[in-house]
């Protein structure tokens, strides 16, 4: 069972340079930041200028024009269900879920985040490729996923192998942890 | 005066501009604030005199030649603490209105000031260096600065400030930038990182005292001849997605880095590495000649665990993101596909996983 504790704000994650300009284009990244203990994930979705209000009302189920904790949760739930981290044959789930929606008229005018945060306890060993793949598509097919590392965690001898199987899925391949 | 102020909300907001920018009017970004947030470094409360040369000695001397320029009140407005982790970070690729710069402003300045703040930047800079940021501030000022919105354009929003006080053996930090442009560098002794660097811009295609130039031409030039040197199986393994990615390492990265991917140095031949050491020194070749040898060494020492990752079409010149990363440097280079010519419009990063912002001169004891 997932755990959704929705946040309305949550402070600046590494989607940052995704709102470089108001987008013309949606943008869907996630970036996948593995830990031999832990992997963070942090998806973030930009409507652009076209899209993004109608993005909104599709996520503002009843129409107020405001989405609530229930409907940012629904919505997070919705998107990370297509969203699969795997070591060896074992689903990680997610936990330490949040979840933000800025409001109608920054998603009308391309600028908008909507960034859903989570992690899992992973304990990642060299065993098994960790695997990772998103799918949701109701609002783009196009995902980028990049994994992040700790420096500190991997030597230069160590360093993990990335294998993009298509734009939304990858392998990663840890070496001496 | 000159720590602006600028409209003091935390919503971004970009005005109608045009030649980089969709006019549409205001525009609230994210969830708040698109300023930068602070670093986390640890700063000592002392530290020992570090070896100097007759470099640092020269900036640390244009350095104060420039603040003697400066009022008592503008001087006290330039020098933040050297433990302010919040100005240290203070850099952005966003125009100056959705992001508040602090230190003196180039627009707030007389021209004798602003010439001795030219005389520190063409010191600290090679004359390559010096040039870029000349180049990107004429582009700037290419720009429609429209009539609405709070998004500033033009060379006067280029700020300078120090982070500690300038000194030939203790640290120190001098930044420079503006829209697009983010100088950042730290100093101990004799030794100095450009930590991290912004560099780019729009348009990168300008007209300059009646000279066509194009911004990145040498590094794209660079990058596009280490494309051609790779076998077919090389080029397999160096692309890695057939389309542009967006920037990953801009304003607010800090502790984390991203995975190796592409081909790798060792992968390589002698020749192949040499190409690929000119694209690292196209960007790197903005630091002056005493300081980019000592930059560049322990790239050298370890491109066989380099990587370069390629994404997106190999034609035209500049469409493309690639990036260099290795256990001393992280480089990209990212065309923003926002007005129908990605070749024109980049944001570009230059960092040290192991000595951004000099965390570690900072940290010692």
């Amino acid at each position: 069972m997932k755990r959704l504790v929705i946040l309305t704000t949550i402070a600046a994650l590494a989607a940052a340079p995704l709102a470089a300009h108001p987008h013309k284009g949606v943008d869907q990244q996630v970036a996948l930041t593995v830990a031999p203990d832990h992997v963070d994930m942090a998806i973030t979705i930009v409507p652009s200028y076209i899209s993004g209000g109608d993005v909104f009302d599709m996520i503002d189920a009843n129409g107020d024009g405001t989405v609530s904790d229930t409907e940012a949760n629904h919505f997070a739930n919705d998107v990370l269900q297509t969203a699969v981290l795997t070591d060896g044959s074992n689903a990680q789930v997610w936990d330490q879920i949040t979840a933000s929606v800025p409001d109608r008229d920054t998603m009308a005018a391309g600028g908008g985040q909507i960034i859903i945060a989570a992690s899992t306890d992973a304990k990642l060993t060299t065993a098994t490729p960790v695997q990772f793949v998103i799918g949701y598509t109701e609002i783009s097919h196009d995902w980028f996923v990049q994994p992040w590392l700790y420096p500190a965690d991997f030597p230069t001898d160590q360093q993990p192998s990335i294998d993009r199987i298509s734009e939304s899925e990858i392998t990663v391949t840890l070496a001496g942890l | 005066m000159n720590r602006t102020v600028l409209g003091g909300t935390a919503l971004a907001v970009l005005g109608a501009a045009t030649a980089g920018y969709i006019a549409l009017g205001s525009i609230g970004f994210a969830q708040g604030s698109l300023q930068t947030p602070a670093v986390d470094i640890a700063v000592s409360d002392s530290f020992e005199d570090a070896p100097t040369d007759a470099k640092t000695q020269a900036i640390v001397a244009a350095a104060n030649a420039f603040l003697a320029t400066l009022s008592d009140e503008d001087r006290a407005l330039t020098v933040y603490d050297l433990t302010d982790n919040t100005q240290r970070a203070n850099w952005s690729n966003f125009p100056t209105g959705p992001v508040q710069r602090g230190g003196v402003m180039r627009g707030n300045l007389t021209d004798d000031q602003n010439a001795a703040m030219d005389a520190l930047l063409a010191e600290v800079m090679s004359a390559e260096g010096f040039n870029n940021i000349k180049y990107q501030l004429a582009a700037e000022e290419t720009l429609d600065r429209g009539t609405s919105g709070r998004a500033l354009f033009g060379d006067e929003y280029y700020f300078l400030s120090f982070v500690g006080t300038p000194s030939e053996t203790k640290p120190w930090m001098l930044q420079f930038g503006g829209h697009h442009l983010a100088i950042n560098v730290s100093f101990y002794g004799g030794d100095a990182t450009f930590l991290p660097m912004l560099t780019g811009g729009e348009p990168l295609k300008i007209d300059y005292d009646g000279d066509q130039v194009f911004i990145t031409e040498k590094e794209l030039t660079a990058a596009s001849a280490f494309m051609n040197s790779l076998s077919d199986d090389q080029l397999t393994t160096a692309i890695r997605g057939s389309k542009a990615i967006q920037l990953l390492t801009g304003p607010g990265e800090y502790g984390v880095v991203p995975a190796n991917e592409g081909i790798k140095g060792s992968d390589l031949s002698d020749a192949q590495q040499a190409l690929l050491l000119d694209v690292i020194a196209a960007r790197l070749g903005f630091i002056n000649d005493d300081d980019f040898a000592a930059n560049m060494a322990p790239i050298r020492a370890t491109l066989d665990d380099t990587y370069f990752g390629w994404w997106g079409p190999e034609a035209p010149m500049g469409a493309a993101y690639f990036r260099i990363t290795g256990p001393n440097l992280i480089l990209e280079y990212s065309p923003q596909d926002l007005d129908g010519d990605p070749t024109d419009h980049a944001h570009n990063m230059y960092r040290d996983p192991t000595n951004d912002y000099g965390a570690v001169w900072l940290a010692v004891q």
